[in-house]
Parts: C-alpha cells; sequence; structure tokens
C-alpha cells in the first residue's frame, strides 16, 4: 500500500512538475487578454480554458480573501451590478479542501494544492476500488493511472471540475461495496462524506454524472444480491440513506443554487442557446469517435487548426490512451465475470450515448432539466471510469493468457487497429478539403504519436506471444500509458508565472480609488472581482432572468461594455470605461496609462427620486434602450402589487451617503425634504433584506433590475442586508443530516452492543 | 526475475520506439512553442490595430509568418493589411499561404477575387471552385465563378 501512495504521489508530483518551478496550473497568459493590461511575452498556450482564468480565478480571489476576513461570500458586487456568487454551482464554495487551503494560503497555491490532492486521489481511489473488485495490485494501480489522467478528466482538469468529481467517485463506490459486505458504521458514514464531497465539483453537471454512475452500481448491486432478501434490504437501505443523508449534507448550497436556477435567465434557455440540440451527420459521429482514439487527430486547441466542429471541440473527449483502450475493448469480449459486465454495459451504453444523442432520451425522463443540459457529450466522463476499470482487468487477464488465448488476443488487437485506421482514413478523406497542407504526414506529431502507440502495443503483443517476461509485459504496458496519457495532459494544461498573477500597479490604485463606488466597464468581464471594481459587466453559466432581460446582451452568458445603452450607461453608474475607442458622452482621462473614458452623466450608486411609473417589465426594459432619463422618474414593473404614494410630494434629498458598502451589507444616510424612493442600482434578488432606522422595509425591483426602498421625509438610515432565506433553510436542512447522522451512529452503536450481549449469551 | 533471450531482445525494440516517441514528442514541444509565438505576435498586432499603429502590426505579423510553424491567421491577416496598401502580389502570397494551413472558403474567395482582377481567369475559377466546394452555398462566389464562366466563353 505504501508503494502504491508513493506511486501515485510521485505520479501526481511529475504533473506537477511545473509548479514545483514556481508556475502555478492557471493560464494565466490570458489574463493578458483584458484591456487592462498590455500583452507582453507570455504565451497564449490553450484558449479553451479560457473560463478558468475569467470565471474561476477571479471567485477564487474573492473567496481567498474573505476566508481571511473570516467569512465566505455570498454576494459579489464587482460583477453584474452584483451576483449571488455562493449560488452559482460553480462557487464550490463549501469544499472542505477548498475552505482549507484557501483560508490558510493564497489563491494560486490554493488553487494548485487543491487539484493536486484531488489528482492523487483520484489515482489511489481507483486502485482501491478496484482491489476491492479483486483485481491484481498491479493493475489495479494500472487501472488508477489511466482513471487520473484519461483526456477527459484532463480537459476539464484546470476547472477543478471533474477531477473534484474524479478523487471522490471511486471512493464512494469503494465505501459502499464495503458498507455492504462488511456491514461496518465506519463505511457507512464514509459514503454518506464521499456522496456529499461529489457535490461540490464546481459543476452540477459531472455531479450528476457521478450519482448517476452510483444508482447504477446500486441496481447492479441489487441484481447481484437477488437471492439473499437480506443483502437486498441492506443494500436499498444503505443506498437510501446514503443518498438522502449526503443530499442533505450539501443542502447548505444545493437549495441556494436551486433558487438561483430558479432565478436564471429563462430568456437563455428559451433562446435555445443552453439547449439546442446537437444535431450529428456521420461525418460527426466519426469526428466524435475520433477523439476517443486519438484526440488531436483532425487538429486541437494547441494545435494551429482544430478542423472538429465547435460543440465537439472541448466536449468530446473520450481517450484513455491507445494501450488501455486496446486492453478494455478486449477485456470486454473476455471472461464474463458480472462486475466486469456491469462496466462493459455501461462504457458501451454511455459511449452510444455520445456517438447517438438521440438515445439520451430515457434520460430526459428520469432526470428533471436533463434535457437543457448544455454537453451531453459530457457523459464520456462515466465511460472513462468504466474503461479505466476494464482495461484494468484486461491487464489481469492478459497475464493469465494461454499460448492459443494469447494469439487470440494478437488477432483481436489487429483487428481494433484496422477499425481504428479505417476511421482515421475515413477522417482523413471527409475532410480532405478542410486538411491543412502536409497535415497527412510523419512528420505531423497528431497522426505519427497514435501510429507509433499502436505499434508499440502490437509489438509488445508479438514479445509476448514469444514468451517475453510478465513483469517486463507490465512494465511497457504501464510505462507507455503513462507516456502517451502525460504527454497529451501536460501539453494541453498550461501553466503561467506566478509573476503573471501580479497585476497590483500603481495606476490600478488611482483607478479603484478614482472610482469609488462608480462602476467601470470595458475590462474583461469578471475582471473587476479581482481589482475589486464595480462593474455591470459579467461572465457566468447563470444570473439572474431580470438582468438578462433589462441588457439583453449580445452573447447570452456574458454581458458587456458594449451591451448597455446609454441610459443603462447612466443608470448603472458607469462613470469609467477603460476601451481603445472614446465612447460617446465619454472624455479620455489625461495622463493615464490606460486609455480610461469619464463621463459626468452617471448617476450616483444610490440615488432619490420622488416620482414613479407602473409599467411591465417588457416596456420598461425597451424604454432603458431608448433615450431616457433615469433619475427623472422610477419605473416600476407592474406585478399587481400596490406602490406606496409619497404624500408629500415636493423637494429633494438634503443628504443621500453611502456609509458603508460591503459584500453583505449597504448602509444609506439619507436627509429628505420629502417622501420618495432610494434607488440603490445594485442588482434586485430575493437574498437582500432591508432595514430603515431598524424596521423591515420591503425592497421594490427599480426599473425591473435593480433594488428601491421607500422612505418618508426626515432623516433615515437605511441598511440592505444580503440574508438569503435559501442558505438558512438549508443551512438548517443541513445541520438536520449531521443530526440524523448522529443518531445513527447511535443506532449502530447500541445494535452492535446488542450483539455482542447476545453472542456472549 | 529470470531472463531469456526474448526479454533482452525487447529491449532494442522498445528503446526504438522510444527513441522515435522522444523526436516526435521533441518536433511537438518545438511545434506547439513556435505556435503559442505565432499567436503571441498576432495577438499582439491586433493590439496595436486597436490604437491605429498598422505598420507595428504588420511587423509583429510577418515575425509570426516567419516562424516555421505558424498559425494561419497571421498570414490571412497579414494580407488584409498588404491589400490596403495595394501590395496584391504579397497579399495573394500570404492568402495562399493562409490558405495552405487552413484551406477556408473566405480565404479561397479572395484568392479567386484577386487573380480574376490580375486577369488570371483559370487560377480564379480554380479558388472560386475550392471555395464552393467547402461552402457550396456561399452566394458571391456562386455569381462570380458564373460571371468568369460566361466571360470564359
Amino acid at each position: 500500500m505504501k508503494k502504491v501512495i508513493l506511486f501515485y504521489f510521485l505520479l501526481t508530483l511529475f504533473f506537477f512538475s511545473r509548479s514545483i518551478f514556481g508556475k502555478v496550473y492557471l493560464p494565466g497568459d490570458i489574463l493578458d487578454q483584458g484591456f487592462i493590461s498590455t500583452p507582453r511575452k507570455w504565451k497564449l498556450h490553450n484558449t479553451m480554458i479560457g473560463d478558468v482564468i475569467v470565471i474561476f480565478y477571479p471567485d477564487d480571489v474573492l473567496y481567498n480573501s474573505s476566508l481571511k476576513e473570516g467569512r465566505i461570500p455570498l454576494w459579489n458586487p464587482y460583477v453584474f451590478s452584483g451576483y449571488p456568487v455562493f449560488e452559482s454551482g460553480q462557487s464550490a464554495y463549501m469544499h472542505p479542501l477548498r475552505l482549507i487551503f484557501h483560508f490558510l494560503f493564497d489563491p494560486l497555491t490554493a488553487h494548485d494544492l487543491d487539484l493536486f490532492i484531488h489528482l492523487f486521489l483520484s489515482g489511489l481511489g481507483m486502485f482501491l476500488f478496484l482491489r476491492e473488485l479483486k483485481v491484481s495490485n498491479f493493475s489495479s494501480a494500472f487501472g488508477g493511472v489511466i482513471w487520473m489522467f484519461n483526456f477527459h478528466n484532463m480537459v476539464w482538469f484546470e476547472y477543478g471540475r471533474t477531477v473534484h468529481v474524479a478523487a471522490f467517485l471511486p471512493f464512494l463506490l469503494l465505501t459502499y461495496e464495503r458498507a455492504l459486505k462488511t456491514k461496518k458504521a465506519i463505511f457507512h458514514f464514509l459514503s454518506i462524506i464521499f456522496f456529499s464531497l461529489i457535490f461540490f465539483s464546481r459543476n452540477l453537471q459531472w455531479s450528476m454524472y457521478g450519482y448517476l454512475l452510483f444508482f447504477f452500481y446500486f441496481v447492479f448491486k441489487l441484481i447481484c444480491v437477488r437471492n439473499n432478501p437480506a443483502l437486498i434490504k441492506r443494500a436499498i437501505f444503505l443506498f437510501v440513506t446514503i443518498a438522502l443523508l449526503g443530499t442533505g449534507l450539501v443542502c447548505i448550497e444545493l437549495i441556494p443554487t436551486a433558487e438561483l436556477l430558479f432565478f436564471y435567465s429563462k430568456t437563455q434557455r428559451g433562446e435555445g442557446g443552453i439547449g439546442a440540440p446537437v444535431i450529428f451527420s456521420i461525418r460527426e459521429i466519426l469526428t466524435n469517435i475520433s477523439s476517443f482514439i486519438y484526440p488531436r487527430i483532425l487538429g486541437s486547441s494547441i494545435d494551429s487548426v482544430d478542423l472538429k466542429p465547435p460543440a465537439l471541440q472541448f466536449e468530446s473527449q473520450g481517450y484513455i490512451g491507445i494501450i488501455p483502450l486496446t486492453l478494455g475493448l478486449l477485456s470486454i469480449f473476455n471472461r464474463k465475470v458480472p462486475v466486469k459486465k456491469f462496466f462493459a454495459i455501461l462504457a458501451i451504453y454511455t459511449f452510444f450515448l455520445c456517438v447517438f444523442p438521440i438515445l439520451n432520451a430515457p434520460l430526459f425522463l428520469i432526470i428533471p432539466k436533463y434535457s437543457s443540459l448544455p454537453a451531453k457529450l459530457r457523459i464520456w466522463f462515466l465511460t472513462g471510469f468504466c474503461m479505466s476499470a476494464l482495461a484494468a482487468f484486461g491487464l489481469d487477464e492478459l497475464m493469465e493468457f494461454g499460448e492459443a488465448e494469447k494469439k487470440r488476443f494478437l488477432k483481436r488487437q489487429l483487428m481494433i487497429y484496422s477499425v481504428v485506421l479505417f476511421i482515421i482514413i475515413s477522417l482523413f478523406i471527409l475532410y480532405r478539403n478542410n486538411l491543412p497542407r502536409g497535415w497527412v504526414s510523419l512528420t505531423n506529431s497528431a497522426v505519427t504519436i497514435p501510429l507509433l502507440l499502436m505499434g508499440v502495443s502490437l509489438s509488445i503483443s508479438i514479445l509476448y506471444i514469444k514468451g517475453l517476461n510478465r513483469s517486463l509485459l507490465k512494465l511497457y504496458v504501464m510505462m507507455w500509458t503513462i507516456f502517451d496519457l502525460l504527454s497529451l495532459s501536460m501539453s494541453f494544461n498550461t501553466s503561467a508565472e506566478r509573476e503573471l498573477f501580479n497585476l497590483e500597479k500603481s495606476f490600478i490604485k488611482d483607478l479603484v480609488r478614482k472610482t469609488g463606488y462608480y462602476r467601470i466597464a470595458g475590462m474583461d468581464p469578471n475582471y473587476s472581482t479581482i481589482f475589486r471594481m464595480f462593474s455591470p459587466e459579467g461572465y457566468n453559466s447563470f444570473y439572474p432572468d431580470w438582468y438578462h432581460k433589462a441588457i439583453n446582451p449580445s452573447e447570452n452568458l456574458k454581458v458587456r461594455f458594449l451591451d448597455l445603452s446609454p441610459s443603462m450607461l447612466k443608470l448603472l453608474g458607469v462613470k469609467y470605461v477603460i476601451y481603445h475607442r472614446p465612447p460617446p458622452n465619454y472624455r479620455r482621462v489625461e495622463n493615464f496609462p490606460i486609455p480610461l473614458y469619464e463621463s459626468d452623466d452617471a448617476l450616483p450608486r444610490a440615488f432619490f427620486t420622488k416620482n414613479y411609473k407602473i409599467l411591465p417589465d417588457k416596456e420598461i426594459f425597451s424604454i432603458l434602450k431608448g433615450d431616457f432619463s433615469p433619475s427623472e422618474i422610477l419605473l416600476l414593473p407592474d406585478e399587481g402589487k400596490r406602490y406606496p404614494q409619497p404624500i408629500s410630494n415636493d423637494g429633494k434629498c438634503e443628504q443621500l451617503e453611502i456609509k458603508k458598502y460591503d459584500l453583505h451589507e449597504v448602509r444609506i444616510e439619507v436627509n429628505c425634504l420629502s417622501d420618495g424612493f432610494i434607488v440603490l442600482s445594485d442588482t434586485y434578488y430575493p437574498g437582500w433584506k432591508a432595514e430603515i432606522d431598524g424596521k423591515f422595509s420591503e425592497i421594490y425591483r427599480a426599473y425591473g433590475f435593480l433594488r428601491a426602498v421607500f422612505v418618508e421625509k426626515g432623516k433615515h438610515t437605511i441598511v440592505f442586508k444580503y440574508r438569503p432565506s435559501s442558505l438558512l433553510i438549508g443551512g438548517i436542512i443541513s445541520g438536520f443530516s449531521v443530526f440524523l447522522i448522529l443518531i445513527m451512529r447511535l443506532l449502530y452503536f447500541l445494535n452492535s452492543g446488542e450483539k455482542n450481549e447476545n453472542e456472549e449469551n | 526475475m529470470k531472463m531469456r533471450k526474448i526479454d533482452f531482445l525487447s529491449f532494442p525494440v522498445i528503446f526504438i520506439f522510444f527513441l522515435c516517441f522522444f523526436f516526435t514528442l521533441l518536433n511537438w514541444i518545438n511545434q506547439m512553442a513556435n505556435i503559442d509565438r505565432a499567436n503571441f505576435y498576432v495577438r499582439y498586432a491586433l493590439w496595436k490595430v486597436n490604437y491605429g499603429e498598422e505598420d507595428k502590426a504588420m511587423e509583429y505579423l510577418r515575425k509570426a509568418t516567419e516562424l516555421k510553424y505558424s498559425v494561419p491567421e497571421a498570414h490571412t491577416l497579414l494580407a488584409s493589411f498588404y491589400l490596403k496598401k495595394g501590395f496584391v502580389m504579397e497579399a495573394l502570397r500570404h492568402l495562399k499561404k493562409g490558405g495552405e494551413m487552413l484551406p477556408h472558403y473566405q480565404t479561397y474567395f479572395l484568392i479567386g477575387y484577386i487573380e480574376l482582377s490580375l486577369g488570371r481567369y483559370e487560377n480564379a475559377k480554380r479558388f472560386l471552385e475550392k471555395c464552393l466546394k467547402l461552402k457550396p452555398d456561399f452566394q458571391q462566389a456562386v455569381e462570380l465563378l458564373n460571371q468568369l464562366k460566361g466571360s470564359l466563353k
């Protein structure tokens, strides 16, 4: 066991060797794309992993600094004019390991440590699970390596999505299996913990795939123990308690996420972007299969070209290595052990789900919202898991082969490689008009490497038939699999010098001071979080529907400066813009090292308005698109609600000052000469509560998407507090789940005591 | 572990494969480094264009195209600058190079168009046909090709 731990540790360390030499596994080169800095001599290696730096890194910067202040950030005021970051489903702010790392270290170290530990655990977990399934030590270690570095896991590696699930999924299956066999309480509790850890993957889709595999495994176990009623009961009891209590534990993040999902832009979905069906032609089916054979055959994001259709460029990645693929496929045809049958059926099923998406239809009925998932091809994740296990079984079987079986193995291997070559040649013919000159040549590594790997695989098989020592065979198989998978993984995952993340330039400090509570636009969305400057822009998978409708951005998931109308810029207090051309109504700020433009029209963050008009949302948003002066009249949505009518309707607000602006609390002091509304130009969200002089006050949806409260004339202190009920409900359920787990522990304890007594009697 | 003849024989076999893999890998790493650099130059050039420094942009694009492994965008962008400045032959050369690196209907259409304006009808026809192979419903190319065929008759 120690040797295996050391092996996985060294392997992970080797993969992270660039981190040891001062780099960080983040595509920092993409930071240069923003307008805030000039491009330096850094490489822009893999643009496909841009979201890591554009969404996750800024979120982590906020998370890290907030944890050091002793709290978890729930609201990010720096993007989308305010955004419920905790609820985004991509924050994983409650992940225990992330909590520890971000509390102790800087965001970059925490990021790398998080990935390092999870990668290591994914290998170790798979090894232990395979050992539990009676696979030999070496083959289990082999299976672990494939699971760690399978390409689906690796293309999403820096996102932390797949690796978070990959680390705990084998542990969940292992502890479930152990709990079923040994009836020990510890395994039952551990499986509940692993079940809940899978949820914090940073993406609900992969978590769902993890749970789907767990469900399938449970069904498989039921079939296995169908003749033993006691075991059937136990399997069901374990599954139900694990699923219920595990889900209960994560409710603290699940319920708030569900809340945002409920409010997130239905307009986005309606336009078909996110739920658009993927239609495949023969060419696309073969292209999809090619990623299973070798992902670079038709180019990739790190090659000079990528010929695959955009929908397949990143999502369709099922590569597990040429040798593991051979062993896995051959294992399907060999001895029929039940657990192998299970993995084979699931591998084939998920493979066909990817290649023929129409087969996903039954899942639409079982899993809510499954049909609207952006990329159904991500189920390659499960294919990867099953194929890793099958390859380990395959290696074990290969070791036991007699002479005749060895020859049969070679024949089948030749057959598989012929099919592979046929697919490659067909693809080259289908893409003949699109292929760059010289692509199909032995000097092109994208073509040479798979051929070389097939060559070496065949040579090893021939040597084995001729009597090659089994230990050497195992060594060669492991060595070439590592070469194959690591060469791909390391080249796709880009790393950057830490220095690149040091954006603390003197002019940025000046800019932050200058902007104050006003907003700034023109940077790459979400970079404003890094600099702690307020921005109306933002980029994320989910954000409230009303913000999307109000802005109506050209790209569904992104709100950019160019999407904002002049009235909207005014209303949202966008006083500063960084842009290479002067925007209308903005003038250049002299003596500033970057092209910064300033406007005098921007409204302050909080302003007073006396008159209001009630209109349907649609009309409000269309007015905001045109020439409109927001300070003159407040537009309130027609929701069948009665709005307060100002009695003393003349005068203005003598004093209106933001006294405190915090992530979760805004305090404003006002002295108004008449009744009216105080508008805070931050995004409306149900989690916000308002108090005026300590008394609860209703928050109105000003202009259909901002916050406003009604104040009577006189001096008042208005406090906006972010206290989402969803978090409270989620927290209570999670707390209750912990209580139930403790009760269950007690029952286990009492039960074991009773049993001991009975045994003694 | 008892070693047999076949075990010893396996060492050179695996070593030869290893050497091939190693050199392919080296070539790939070199290729990636070149592509990264070319991408950087293109990005820098686009940055300069934003600020109206077209000469600087061309300088960077030229650097990108001179690399052993470049990216098609470098050639097509540079070609567009040459066209703007009236260096048609230079533009054509880079467009052809860009088209070889990444066959694209727009690149072929532009080549066809330039060839046509230079009076090289056969070349123009060849590239317009290539363009239509990639995008059969590209109306501008269809019209131009019909026009060309008419004048060739």
